[in-house]
């Protein structure tokens, strides 16, 4: 890159001569002729050379663009968008993940699709000419020179007022994409219903506002662009101004002359044009930083650290408290002294009436949730200990959360072969195999269903309870010593249903399993059950025992026989 | 408008709706030409002028000129973007629009990614050959009308030496043209970088629970980098052939400095014919850029006509429909549905509450979506909430209400006595505050039967005749929804609606009029009033035994 435009310089450089050359041999033909040879070599040398700048910036940007956008998806996806009572991460919805990843990231391509790099290259190619220029009439070279860069400046100076105007813009096309990846979600169901056009009412709104401000930054862009290309008489203007001072005597100057007004133009002219370019591609760049920024203040996963998988010896609950106020409500959500403890191979239950805080606590344990006050702590078997708390480390977080696993609505089944979404891998290892064989051995059901490791799942397909099955088998094979698993509410056939347990009991048998139960069975079957009620621990203990003596559990399961 | 007429139409349309913009576009533009026409001359006046050292000029033509071509410019350019911006608005509702209308099953192949890379992307590009391609085309032409009878007028043989010139950004357009194929391919895989973002999104605590972020920084690379590498392959034909065009404008020159010596002009002639050059390097250098916009667009364009052409084209599945009557029996209607392999009918209650019970995956879910089908062939006006129901990031008001305006305020009052019904006016304080909740991204500030009952909620309030509920009260534990079905019955909020609905629960169907059981071998097993079919005394029934078997 820096020897074509090395080479385009010196080439620059030998132009206003050439052209001088040119004009002074008009009467002697061989020189004329010579002069023009000379040209040629020189238009096709810097062909040459235009070419080998573009590619090279072309890689250049490739790798640019593709780290950056590696960059983002993976700062990205390794923030934990912890929750901690009402302080949150900030949460960037989809649409904008989309357009910060994508669109922003393009928006540095544009710089050489739109040829805003060639600029570089013509700003060297003019200022060599210029240079060689004022050599040849040193007061009209460096009178040009000066009102070339204040003419320069007054518009890269003109572009910053620019600057909030497109950030607007961008801001808007943010919201379109946000707009259109939420709209797109819902049409196929919509088509069923009483829509009343949301799909199309909502995207226009956005578009209108897309397209007043856009039409806003073209005004600028347009009016800029002209003011560039309206120099060209200007600079004429400027230059009839210094002739009588000039030393100008030969009309062969007037075509160098000439020449390099018209050569100027272009670069500034490009500063011009291509400034809506650099300016989207600043705008651009800052979306990146700010994205990259609310990341960093967050807590991440770190990718390279290697975590241990530890065996548990007790898991010990301690809640101090954990407040969290709704939006747009007065009311304050308390979890309130809530203390237990857990060892591996134990099921505890969980039960409570819906907004006693079940789902809460699970999440606190999954480590998803950061309490005020109060800590989970992780003891193995060889008396490592892991603590999860406010004022822990990220590596803490991170510790302590690969030793949990989460089994809830919120658990996702992507779209792909049913391998990847039990190992999260691309390859199916003969782990996986001997597991898969294993498992459909003990389970009736994945027998009947006939689903193999290769087929492609298709989530939307499947059912509440299949979702969680797959969601549990998932679990089994990844071995975490704590399993928490918030049941879903969903009559299940009994097929099914049976299936979920005996994946439970296979999970059991390594680990400790937190179960928010929604079910009589499960209830009863769990070693030892908790009681909630308004945020608070009531009572704890078995079936039996808290039949006898927890009028609120006795209540809880007459409701759910009926 | 019809985006069926293909991009031609389109542009016709385009045309015929702004005419006058275009019209004033071009006026403008000849302007500008003229304006800057006169340039080489005054260049070459001044050349002639330093030469004999006498006379001088009078500079205030400059600035007239360089005031107009700053306002005609300007101008042009304004009137070409803004329709073009109406455009891409225009296109992005109406594809909204049609999709809206559209039977799903057109589309099933088209990812959420896909189907922003059209909406979004796309239409964008379309806008870029609109707004950009054809002024600049506009600019290229109206510059050759002005400029050339002007060098025709000085030198008719001068023209020829614009030959390289024309010859560079031809050769230009063809390379740049035949990168098409790799923009297309880029575009497509940029719907599939989208989907991959919109997966990981959807399923981030799920990635992170398990410690996958990996794999799926891997499978993000992988795609990204095919899509950069398609992209470079296109920009590197681009790199090559941009070069061109300067090159032909210096050959150009070289070639009129031949001519103008065998001619016999004089030396300030060169002056000229090198202005002239110049003026017609802008709308060149500008025709390189067509080019690039074309072939993206063209490739865009493809891909929206596919699309177009995908959802005007009927599914298998809706042929397979589409003779399918609502046959009236009594107080029942009879829709025949595919079962399977075979064919099978299912009745159900017209004004009542029917429920289909059944094994899971023994294809509920199929007579549910197929019965929606027929019924939304027929006209009727029916609500279809799915298993799992899609939430928009948007308040609650307009969750339920979707795209309705003007609502009157009984309609608000009855919205709010359903929530409550439902179990979610706690999630605010007060009845404003509740309808202006936002739910966030796909619902997520609300559980998964929080989202379900908000669902309900909706279809109820949709006045719909019709309402189709797949396993509705799952994710709701039991004793709320026996709190909510014995209100709905007893406010009678439930009468004149026909609903069919699926579940697995006994307490579900004993709230239902009308029971039917499927089997995926056999079919309908049983169908009967509910009364009959749970009446110990009738004697054991499939559907007493099936339910029999779920409590063990």
């Amino acid at each position: 890159m820096v020897l074509s435009l090395g080479l385009s310089s010196y080439l620059g450089y030998l132009i206003p001569e050439l052209l001088v050359r040119l004009s002074e041999n008009y009467s002697f033909s061989t020189k004329y002729y010579e002069t023009i040879q000379v040209f040629l070599f020189v238009y096709i040398a810097s062909y040459l050379l235009r070419a080998s700048y573009q590619i090279s910036v072309n890689i250049y940007i490739r790798d640019i663009v593709g780290n950056v956008r590696n960059k983002l998806f993976v700062n990205w996806l390794l923030n934990y968008e912890i929750e901690r009572g009402n302080k949150k991460d900030r949460e960037y919805p989809q649409g904008e993940v989309i357009a910060r990843i994508m669109s922003d990231g393009l928006a540095i391509r544009e710089l050489v699709t739109s040829g805003a790099f060639i600029i570089i290259f013509d700003f060297c190619f003019v200022f060599s000419f210029l240079i060689s220029f004022i050599n040849l009439n040193k007061t009209t070279g460096i009178y040009l020179a000066i009102i070339e860069v204040v003419f320069a400046f007054l518009l890269v100076w003109g572009g910053r007022f620019m600057t909030e105007v497109y950030q607007q813009m961008r801001k808007s096309k943010g919201y379109v994409s946000q707009t259109v990846a939420n709209v797109v979600g819902g049409l196929s169901e919509n088509y069923f219903n009483a829509h009343h056009n949301y799909s199309s009412k909502k995207g226009k709104w956005s578009f209108d506002d897309f397209l007043k401000k856009q039409m806003h930054a073209n005004v600028w862009d347009a009016g800029y662009y002209s003011i560039a290309e309206s120099l060209y008489p200007l600079l004429l203007a400027f230059v009839v101004f210094i002739f009588p001072y000039s030393e100008i005597k030969q009309g062969a100057i007037i075509l160098a002359l000439v020449e390099l007004i018209q050569r100027s133009i272009n670069p500034i002219k490009s500063i011009a044009g291509k400034v809506t370019n650099i300016q989207r591609a600043a705008t651009g760049l800052k979306r990146i930083n700010d994205f990259l920024f609310d990341l960093d203040t967050g807590l991440s996963s770190q990718l390279e650290r290697q975590v241990k998988r530890l065996e548990l010896d007790v898991l010990e609950v301690n809640v101090k408290n954990f407040s969290y106020t709704k939006q747009d409500s007065r009311d304050t959500f308390h979890l309130k002294d809530i203390y237990f403890k857990g060892t591996r191979g134990e099921s505890i239950g969980i039960v409570g009436l819906s907004g006693a805080g079940k789902s809460t606590l699970l999440n606190i344990i999954a480590g998803q949730i950061i309490p005020q006050k109060g800590d989970v702590t992780f003891k193995s078997d060889k008396n490592e200990v892991i603590k999860f708390a406010h004022d822990g480390t990220p590596e803490q977080l991170m510790d302590y959360r690969e030793q949990v696993g989460l089994i809830s609505q919120d658990s996702h089944i992507f779209s792909a072969s049913l391998g990847f979404n039990i190992c999260f891998s691309q390859e199916v290892n003969q782990e996986l195999i001997d597991f898969w064989n294993w498992i459909t051995d003990k389970i009736d059901y994945l027998k009947k269903w006939g689903v193999g490791l290769d087929d492609q799942i298709s989530p939307r397909s499947l059912s509440a309870g299949q979702n969680q099955l797959i969601s549990a088998i998932r679990s089994c094979y990844l071995k975490k010593p704590v399993v928490l698993l918030d049941e879903i509410s969903s009559a299940l056939d009994s097929d099914l249903e049976l299936a979920l347990r005996e994946v439970v009991l296979l999970i059991q048998k390594n680990s400790l399993t937190l179960i928010v139960a929604h079910r009589i069975e499960t209830t009863m079957s769990a070693d030892r059950i908790i009681v909630l009620d308004s945020g608070t621990l009531l009572d704890e203990g078995n079936h039996q025992v808290l039949m006898e003596r927890s009028p609120q559990y006795k209540e809880f399961v007459s409701q759910l026989i009926h | 408008m019809e985006l069926q007429k293909g991009l031609r139409g389109l542009l016709k349309d385009q045309f015929k709706r702004f005419f006058l913009y275009y019209l004033a576009a071009a006026a403008a533009l000849y302007f500008t030409h003229y304006m800057g026409s006169f340039l080489p001359f005054y260049a070459k006046e001044l050349a002639e002028i330093i030469e004999k050292g006498t006379e001088s000029i009078d500079t205030s033509i400059f600035f007239y000129l360089a005031l107009g071509i700053l306002v005609f410019r300007t101008s042009s350019r304004l009137l070409f973007f803004y329709p073009a911006r109406v455009l891409e608005r225009d296109m992005r509702v109406n594809i909204l629009k049609r999709l809206e209308e559209t039977n799903p099953y057109r589309y099933k192949k088209y990812s959420e990614g896909q189907l922003f890379q059209v909406l979004y992307t796309d239409t964008e590009q379309i806008r870029a050959l609109v707004g950009f391609a054809l002024l600049q085309m506009g600019n290229v032409f109206i510059a050759l009308i002005v400029l050339v009878p002007k060098l025709i007028e000085f030198n008719q043989e001068l023209t020829l030496a614009l030959i390289p010139m024309v010859v560079g950004s031809l050769l230009f357009a063809i390379i740049v043209g035949k990168t098409r194929v790799w923009h297309r391919k880029s575009a497509d895989i940029q719907g599939d970088i989208q989907n991959n973002i919109m997966e990981a999104f959807n399923g981030k605590r799920t990635i992170k629970n398990f410690h996958a972020e990996s794999s799926f920084i891997d499978l993000f690379k992988f795609i990204s980098n095919k899509e950069l590498d398609y992209s470079y392959k296109a920009g590197k034909a681009i790199s090559v052939s941009v070069p061109f065009i300067p090159l032909g404008i210096g050959l150009s020159f070289l070639w009129g400095a031949h001519i103008i010596h065998q001619n016999g002009l004089e030396g300030s002639a060169l002056v000229l014919f090198s202005g002239f050059v110049f003026l017609f390097l802008e709308p060149l250098m500008f025709l390189s850029w067509i080019g690039v916009v074309f072939t993206a667009s063209l490739a865009a364009w493809s891909r929206i006509d596919e699309f177009i052409h995908q959802i005007d084209t009927k599914d298998e599945f809706e042929v397979k429909l589409d003779d399918v009557a609502i046959i009236k029996d009594q107080d029942f209607e009879k829709i025949k549905v595919h079962f399977w392999d075979k064919e099978i009918s299912i009745k159900y209650l017209k004004g009542g509450m029917t429920v289909l019970v059944g094994n899971t995956g023994c294809g509920k879910t199929e007579v549910l979506t197929q019965l929606a089908h027929v019924l939304k062939k027929h006209n009727k006006s029916l609500c279809y909430i799915g298993q799992n129901p899609y939430i928009y990031h948007d308040n609650i008001q307009h969750n339920i209400f979707l795209g309705e305006e003007n609502i009157s305020e009984q309609k608000i009052e009855k919205a709010y006595h359903l929530l409550s019904i439902f179990g979610l006016s706690f999630l605010s304080n007060s009845k404003s505050g509740l309808l202006n909740l936002e739910v966030g991204e796909h619902g997520k500030r609300l559980s998964g039967g929080q989202q379900k009952r908000l669902s309900l909620v909706k279809s109820l309030l949709s006045d719909s005749e019709y309402l189709i509920w797949d396993d509705p009260f799952s994710s709701i534990d039991v004793i709320l929804e026996k709190e909510i079905l014995s209100q709905l019955h007893q406010e009678r909020l439930l009468e004149n609606k026909t609903i069919i609905m699926s579940s697995h629960r006994l307490s579900t169907v004993k709230h239902s009029d009308y029971c039917i059981l499927l089997e995926a071998q056999g079919g309908v097993q049983e169908h009967g009033t509910t009364l009959n079919l749970l009446d110990k005394e009738q004697g054991k029934t499939k559907i007493y035994e099936f339910f029999e078997k779920q409590m063990v």
